[in-house]
């Protein structure tokens, strides 16, 4: 982790653990890190990665081996996150890139830190690699931190269906598999005793995951620019309903903008609960409905299923502290306050008819796809003209940024690794407020009020630790309630199937030494974990 | 002369299609609803971590890429330089695999689609012709009617569906095959290769040699069923003409002219590639590459595509156009 040397944050130092050698036997050291830095910024005409290290970084120093000093023009107090957090800034390996352009250089025999390396791929089409253990790998970091892994080898392989992926675990071809929908995990358990997720009882999947989801509007758009309006959205939607449309109710809740995780939870969304059962909007309606989490157990238990918590506590910690009342009449009331008028049952803007069209993934991203759906059902039970577009990811992702003239349904925001929510926020400025169809800069929702200026800036002037960022990013979580900037509503549902025929000792709830999503760095800590079971 | 003529016509009307194939895809990049250059700007800032950019630098990404589509000059010169790009077949890099070249991604997916297609689109051809003849003369026979029932049983199975029902068959319940291809990387002439190969493309390739057959026997069937029952059949039989006779010089010949057709269209398809079939086989071939354009909004490995299934089908059109006099009497190059 940089280490501030000074109260601005404008000058770090980072030191490198010893010992730790590339896969090919050369040494890692800081001379690799400034190598980096210098190349990503010299070619950041070509490569975008390059442009936030120029943005503060404005030299490098090497001190010995294993510790340098990063020098920055501006402060830059999220600098963990921004590096190393994120994907943008991957260590390469000076003795093969010195001599090499880096934005053009195909390097098809890599070196890399880990306790494996790449020995083979398919080199047709890309669709697997397979990765041998290093006889060196007590010279990678996870042999330094966490001893030896235990898998001679390891096969990335790609499998085009679900249903070739279902087929494939069942017939214990894999040991570990991505995020799979309800309907598929009960087929999979229901066909094989060495299957199962995070957790044996409902909901399996973990809600732990660092991605938040919900509705997003472009702030700046017609209607949409008018917070009565936003907030009608998200009163005219019963989420339990929705929950149990889109996901069986395998959801966890948020009223604020933010994934709910556990750190989350207990750092932000819990701290919140009294001030959202006081919030009242405008005319003095109490928007809040706490009960949430043993309103939906009471429905689950209704339905069969088994084995849920009876703790009031323990529903919030699995299901969200809970979301906004299902209030057509209130709806109605902000609707009009909008401009909107009801003419045979349907909303009009304008004197004329208004359709909402929400945007959404076709095939992929499957939470998000069923939810737009849900709530398009429930927007049309209250009177909005709704229409569902599904399409491809290169439209979808495309939209992302330049954003959508209606409602996109999406994750609202991956990264909430750490408390400090800076990396979060910090392009919600009103500087960065852009028309619809251009690069949004960062600000997806189009949105942002002095106050949260305010709010920002002070937050970038604090070092990383201070507890008085969480105090600051809680009053920026407030004035989004306030304004509804988007309607936050979900946590992402990683169902992650695991076949113990082969190997035992994943990862789960009774068993938590790691996260199940073996996607992120998470994985590698997991072998030296799992045990083989001798088959 | 009229064979000269005839010929000048044939690519003359080749080399409009072509012409106006390709000029149509030109403009798609300018009529797009999306523009591709914001989409590839937001697919480089997201890939970047949500790092913020200056204007400048976006800017100046902007104008990289109106360079790599052709977008700078005056329309005329944009049109000229696309149209001399695309028909000289350089196609420039590939923006979801930059820097590589999208000609090197299409040649090396193209052998496997090729071969599967070609081979796949033959066979079912001159299997299903064979069937649905031999099901078309002997009209009232038991197993004809059996084989008839079946490809129309067959024929409008979904595509999914049928490669479904065979990974279920031979991949899961017995392990046969792999679920997904697994070839290796390079051609070799061993036994290992084409074991590997074979394991690849069983499935597949029987798929659509099924699927493919169905069609053929249908149509095949019935027009031979037709055929047979013409006034020039009818004189043949009362002249005393033996069934074999009557069978090939009389009724096959007549049918195979518009199966000919349908086969040189079909053929010049393939360079579109299967979707489908490579996608649910994992076979790295055209179609699984068009996917992942489209997919990834790779536009100049999309446009490539379909630049060279414009060339093809044309070809294919001209082919047909020109070896169809050998086959029907009828027509002496007039």
């Amino acid at each position: 982790m940089p280490i501030a040397l000074d109260e601005n944050n404008t000058s770090f130092q980072i030191n490198l653990r010893e010992g730790i050698t590339w896969s090919d036997g050369e040494k890692f050291t800081v001379d690799d890190v400034i190598f980096t830095i210098e190349a990503l910024i010299a070619a950041e005409d070509e490569l975008s990665e390059g442009v936030t290290l120029d943005n503060y970084v404005a030299n490098c120093e090497k001190l010995d081996d294993y510790s340098m000093i990063i020098n920055c023009d501006v402060p830059w107090s999220n600098i963990t996150e921004s590096l190393f957090f994120t994907n943008g800034f991957a260590i390469i390996p000076k003795h093969i890139y010195e001599n090499e352009d880096i934005a053009t250089f195909e390097d098809s025999n890599p070196v890399n830190l880990g306790a494996y390396k790449l020995v083979k791929r398919d080199q047709t089409s890309g669709t697997w690699s397979l990765w041998e253990k290093r006889d060196d790998w007590k010279n990678s970091a996870v042999g330094v931190i966490s001893g030896e892994p235990n898998p001679k080898y390891i096969l990335f392989q790609y499998y085009s269906t679900e249903e070739t992926r279902t087929m494939a675990l069942v017939n214990n071809d894999i040991d570990m598999l991505c995020n799979v929908t309800p309907e598929a995990y009960k087929v999979m358990t229901e066909s094989s005793e060495y299957i199962s997720a995070w957790s044996s009882e409902f909901p399996y999947g973990t809600f732990d995951d660092v991605c938040a989801r919900g509705m997003k509007v472009a702030c700046n758009n017609g209607a949409y620019s008018d917070a009565n309006f936003r907030w009608a959205l998200a009163l005219a939607m019963d989420i339990q309903e929705v929950a149990i449309t889109a996901f069986n109710g395998q959801l966890r809740v948020t009223p604020v903008a933010l994934a709910p995780t556990k750190a989350m939870m207990d750092a932000y969304i819990k701290p919140m609960t009294d001030w959202l059962n006081d919030f009242k909007l405008d005319d003095g309606y109490a928007p809040f409905n706490p009960n949430y989490a043993t309103e939906l157990a009471a429905y689950l238990t209704s339905q069969g299923v088994e084995g849920l918590p009876t703790d009031e506590q323990k529903l919030i910690d699995l299901f969200g502290i809970g979301w906004w009342k299902y209030d057509t009449t209130e709806a109605s009331a902000l609707m009009e306050k909008a401009g909107f008028e009801l003419v045979d049952g349907k909303w009009n803007y304008d004197g004329e008819p208004f359709q909402i069209t929400i945007l959404a993934p076709s095939g992929f991203e499957v939470q998000s796809e069923r939810m737009a759906t849900a709530v398009a059902d429930q927007w049309r039970k209250f009177g909005l003209d709704v229409e569902v577009v599904n399409s491809d990811s290169s439209v979808y992702w495309g939209t992302f940024t330049t954003g959508y003239d209606g409602v996109y349904s999406n994750i609202l925001g991956c990264g909430y690794f750490s408390t400090n929510l800076l990396s979060v926020f910090m392009n919600y400025k009103t500087d960065n407020i852009v028309e619809l169809g251009t690069y949004d800069n960062g600000n997806n929702y189009r949105w942002g009020n002095s106050t949260v200026d305010a709010l920002i800036a002070e937050m970038g002037t604090l070092d990383y630790n201070d507890t008085k960022n969480t105090e600051l990013a809680t009053q920026i979580l407030k004035q989004m309630v306030i304004e509804m900037p988007c309607i936050p509503m979900y946590s992402s549902t990683m169902t992650l199937p695991t076949n113990s025929y082969y190997w035992t000792n994943y990862p789960t709830a009774d068993n938590a030494y790691n996260g199940p999503w073996w996607w992120h760095t998470t994985f590698k800590y997991m072998l030296p974990e799992i045990t083989s079971t001798g088959k | 002369m009229k064979l000269r003529k005839y010929f000048a016509i044939r690519f003359l009307i080749w080399a409009l299609t072509i012409w106006l194939g390709v000029s149509i895809v030109v403009f798609l990049v300018r009529i797009m609803p999306s523009d591709p250059i914001e989409t590839m700007i937001n697919r480089l800032n997201n890939v970047s971590g949500g790092s913020t950019m200056p204007e400048s630098k976006i800017a100046a990404q902007r104008e990289m890429f109106r360079v790599q589509f052709g977008l700078v000059g005056t329309l005329w010169q944009q049109y000229w330089e696309s149209m001399r790009n695309l028909l000289t077949f350089n196609f420039g890099p590939s923006f979801s695999s930059y820097p590589t070249e999208v000609s090197f991604l299409i040649g090396r997916a193209m052998p496997y689609t090729i071969g599967l297609l070609l081979g796949t689109s033959l066979i079912s051809w001159v299997l299903g012709n064979a069937i649905g003849l031999f099901v078309g003369l002997n009209p009232r026979k038991w197993y004809s009617k059996t084989l008839e029932t079946v490809s129309m049983c067959v024929y409008p199975t979904p595509y999914f569906i049928m490669a479904l029902i065979l990974l279920i068959l031979f991949c899961y319940l017995n392990s046969f095959f792999p679920l997904t291809a697994d070839l290796p990387n390079y051609f070799s002439f061993t036994p290992y290769y084409f074991k590997k190969l074979f394991n690849s493309f069983f499935l597949p390739a029987s798929s659509m040699i099924v699927l493919g057959c169905g069609w053929w026997i249908i149509s095949m069937k019935s027009l031979s069923n037709s055929t047979s029952e013409e006034d020039f059949v009818h004189y043949a039989r009362l002249k005393g003409l033996k069934n074999r006779t009557i069978s090939y010089s009389y009724v096959f010949k007549n049918c195979i002219l518009s199966q000919v057709t349908a086969l040189a269209l079909q053929l010049g398809g393939i360079f579109c590639g299967a979707m489908m079939v490579e996608v649910m086989f994992g076979i790295p071939g055209i179609g699984g590459l068009l996917q992942m354009a489209v997919v990834q909004s790779d536009y100049n490995l999309m446009l490539s595509i379909i630049t060279i299934s414009i060339v093809a089908v044309a070809t294919a059109t001209l082919i047909v156009d020109l070896i169809y006099p050998l086959l029907d009497p009828r027509i002496r190059y007039s």
